[in-house]
């Protein structure tokens, strides 16, 4: 199946919860429906690898540029991050589940400044390069109040 | 609306499509709902908002 035929799909399930009353599911599969128009002359398989493949690109990518001197520093602890992020994702738009979270973050002595800017960009959906740890804290609250915003816009 | 929502929409309308005999359809819409996997707490605005940053690979 193309993408276009599986946009077809999606427009029938899109009219299904219309029609049910449910707009936002209606509104959000039409979001998502447009985020695959570009894949539409790909096969849908072809298309959805291509789009795992970019992301994992994306939240993979190396903190420092050309700095090879301390390899031990230069190797995210994946670990941490993975922990660090399902926690503060965790939250949802929970402030006292965030804080806490946060506050774990800030305590772990074992969170470099290469991990945290990694946790900030997967947090934030950023593709900063943080200089410094307070940067990068202070871009994982950010994210979080736009997210409760967000959320809140919607409810 | 959350990936995770989105994605159980998705498995909905697989159940739907599968018992309706179209198995072209429910495999595409397990196909996709692949894509929220691990990623079931952003939302779908953010999402989009990743790919839309990619380009297609020919």
């Amino acid at each position: 199946m193309t993408v276009s035929e599986f946009r077809t799909v999606l427009g029938n399930i899109q009219q299904l919860c219309a029609s049910a009353g449910a707009k936002t599911a209606a509104k959000e599969l039409q979001i998502f429906s447009d985020l695959l128009k570009p894949y539409s002359d790909m096969q849908l398989a072809k298309a959805c690898a291509d789009i795992k493949h970019h992301l994992s690109q994306a939240t993979a990518k190396p903190a420092k540029r050309g700095k090879v001197a301390d390899q031990s520093s230069a190797i995210p602890n994946q670990d941490a991050i993975q922990r660090h992020l399902t926690e503060l994702r965790g939250a949802g738009t929970d402030q006292q589940a965030f804080e806490l979270a946060f506050k774990k973050l800030k305590a772990s002595k074992s969170v470099k400044l290469a991990d945290l800017s990694e946790i900030a960009r997967q947090f934030s959906l950023s593709v900063t390069a943080y200089k410094t740890k307070a940067a990068a804290y202070s871009e994982i609250e950010k994210a979080f109040v736009r997210q409760a915003r967000f959320e809140n816009k919607l409810r | 609306m959350k990936l995770g929502d989105l994605r159980e929409i998705f498995k909905a309308a697989e159940g739907i499509y599968r018992q309706a005999g179209d198995e072209a359809a429910a495999e595409a819409l397990k196909e996709v709902s692949s894509l929220c996997d691990g990623r079931e707490s952003m939302t779908v605005a953010a999402f989009a908002k990743l790919v839309a940053n990619q380009r297609p690979t020919s």
